[in-house]
């Protein structure tokens, strides 16, 4: 049995082209504007909640949205069987300051309970699994990078107790108007598939790197 | 099938507790098991009387070397972490031992504080900070998970324990008020107009708490004391980001997932110690899931009256304290419960009580839907 990458998504910023993001998957490699209703229209996602969601959240959305898009896990997999690691640098900081401006001024006091539920690092993860209806195993690192042997080795130690048998994995980082973005679908295979991404920490590294 | 049976155990060699209930496992034990509460009134300006469990302005931290350069948090970690280490029976090298962190919002305080270095708002960079007082630089792990984080540290040790890459793991998790939290849970209108009182029928939400707990984790224990951490799972509820699924069905499946995997039965259960907010869907939830479960009748408290709700170290802090009461034979109370407040009743402790305890279990949720269920043991 050996895990494999069946499906990749990467969002990062475009440096050829102003207010642009370059997003890149097993299917395609394109520059894309990064206003969000474009990158909204451009993903084909129908899910009004996105435009309630801080930036990290929605580029987490749009990311998974690339990821999965035409498959339906569902079919394939248990709800439970579906676990989720993430990790990335800055936790929730952008949205964090966001927040203290409403509580800054003590004459007009106004903790924004919207914005609040946005002031954790893991809420990006809890909306892909609210969307994707992931219901298993679900992590969160922080870390200043990307820490390839961390997630491959964490991850398979799940698969490896049958905790799950798919999963999503990856950083979703977020910061001073940068997404930097690496989404990954993990899954078992038996066959011998020379083409196929083993789920090993290089591979990791290589697409993030891509 | 590869069986659950065939990795080894984790067992707890030492701990440390930092709260304002006390510096010291005893002085917490012993506090505990009189119904003392750490949570007092304080006023805000702006958001009125708020209840919460907070160190004296006056605690010290006496770290072994100079740390005047660091932050309280970051002060509550190396103090913790130096208690553990201090208790052990044999020398550890904190300069070559694998540090996992958790935290929700580590310095957020300092947000605001032009004079901060900024750097040290990003949790990571925190960790690689404090274990540089060690002058570890092994890479930390740092979890940062909502209200699991201190489970997940957990679980995330008793992995690199089983992969045979550690011999020993140092798990530490803390976080501290501040207005920032405090507010957006008063935003929330989540916060209890007084100490909170968990499962009670008049809880009317969270008293938030800060303090750090410690763990020093080993797959070779050191004595048939040593208890054993058999499990921890985690789920997501995928349905609410900053409330818990009305059903239930997210924790029930972590919980089922730990059963399992501890390769024990439901009935086997002799104390949980929930999660236990106060906060009317939290603790009607988990009742829900303890039901679906099979372990309903068990003794069941929370420590959230005493010691509030400190978030990304509630895992640690209240697995220590399990541990402690299982190896003491003798069942935490629950205090400000009077009156059975879930749609299943529950057998809450409300006296410190013997009773021959073997296995524990702790529970846990947080914002963003996660839950973890953590199955302790005693050798024999």
């Amino acid at each position: 049995m050996k895990y494999i990458i069946t499906r990749f998504c990467r969002i990062s910023l475009d440096l050829t082209l102003p207010n642009s993001v370059r997003i890149q998957t097993h299917a395609l490699d394109e520059i894309q504007n990064s206003d969000f209703f474009a990158l909204y229209k451009h993903a084909e996602i129908d899910y009004p909640k996105y435009f309630k969601m801080d930036s990290i959240s929605k580029y987490g959305i749009i990311a998974a949205e690339y990821l999965l898009k035409g498959i339906d896990l569902k079919e394939k997999y248990s709800e439970t069987d579906m676990g989720i690691v993430l990790s990335n640098a800055s936790g929730s900081l952008d949205t964090d300051a966001e927040f203290q401006k409403t509580i800054n001024n003590k004459v007009s006091f106004f903790p924004s309970p919207a914005i609040f539920v946005y002031t954790l690092s893991n809420i990006v993860m809890g909306e892909i699994c609210i969307k994707y209806k992931i219901k298993g195993e679900n992590m969160f690192f922080l870390s200043e990078s990307v820490q390839f042997e961390l997630l491959q080795s964490f991850v398979s130690d799940l698969f490896e107790k049958e905790s799950i048998q798919t999963a999503v994995v990856g950083w979703v980082e977020y910061s001073l108007g940068k997404p930097d973005v690496l989404l990954l679908l993990v899954e078992k295979t038996d066959l011998k598939d020379t083409s196929e991404i083993e789920f090993t920490s290089h591979h990791i590294e290589s697409l993030y790197l891509l | 099938m590869v069986s659950h049976n065939m990795k080894s155990p984790v067992y707890i060699l030492s701990d440390s507790v930092i709260t304002p209930l006390g510096q010291t496992i005893a002085e917490n034990m012993d506090k505990l098991y009189s119904k003392v509460s750490a949570v007092q009134a304080e006023s805000h300006e702006q958001m009125g009387t708020l209840y919460r469990s907070k160190f004296a302005d006056t605690s010290t931290f006496p770290t072994k070397n100079n740390s005047d350069s660091f932050t309280k948090i970051e002060r509550l970690f190396i103090f913790s972490i130096e208690q553990a280490v201090s208790k052990l029976s044999f020398p550890i090298d904190l300069s070559q031992v694998l540090l996992v962190f958790a935290s929700t919002k580590g310095n957020i305080e300092y947000l605001t504080d032009p004079d901060f270095d900024h750097n040290r708002l990003r949790i990571g960079f925190m960790a690689n900070h404090i274990a540089a007082y060690f002058n570890n630089t092994i890479p930390s792990i740092v979890v940062s998970n909502a209200c699991i984080s201190g489970s997940q540290a957990i679980q995330y040790a008793c992995q690199a324990l089983q992969n045979k890459k550690n011999t020993h793991v140092v798990v530490t998790g803390a976080d501290c008020i501040s207005e920032f939290v405090s507010s957006g849970f008063h935003s929330f209108q989540a916060l209890s107009p007084f100490a909170c009182t968990p499962f009670d029928k008049k809880r009317a939400g969270v008293s938030l708490g800060e303090g750090c707990g410690t763990l020093i984790l080993s797959t070779i224990p050191v004595s048939e004391t040593n208890i054993e951490i058999c499990s921890v799972v985690s789920s997501n509820d995928a349905n609410h980001l900053s409330g818990p699924s009305r059903t239930g069905e997210g924790l029930a499946s972590a919980i089922a997932g730990a059963i399992k995997e501890a390769g024990i039965q439901s009935s086997e259960i002799d104390v949980i110690s929930a999660h236990g907010t106060a906060t009317l869907y939290n603790d009607e939830m988990e009742a829900l899931a303890f039901q679906t479960t099979g372990v309903s009748a068990a003794p069941v408290y929370s420590v959230k009256g005493n010691i509030g709700h400190t978030l990304g170290a509630a895992g640690i802090i209240e697995t220590i304290y399990l541990a402690h009461s299982i190896q003491q034979d003798k069942l935490i109370p629950s205090i400000g419960f009077s009156e059975s407040g879930t749609s299943i009743g529950l057998n809450i402790v409300t006296q410190a009580t013997t009773k021959k305890i073997k296995i524990g279990l702790k529970t846990a949720s947080g914002f963003g839907g996660g839950n973890t269920a953590l199955i302790l043991k005693k050798q024999k």
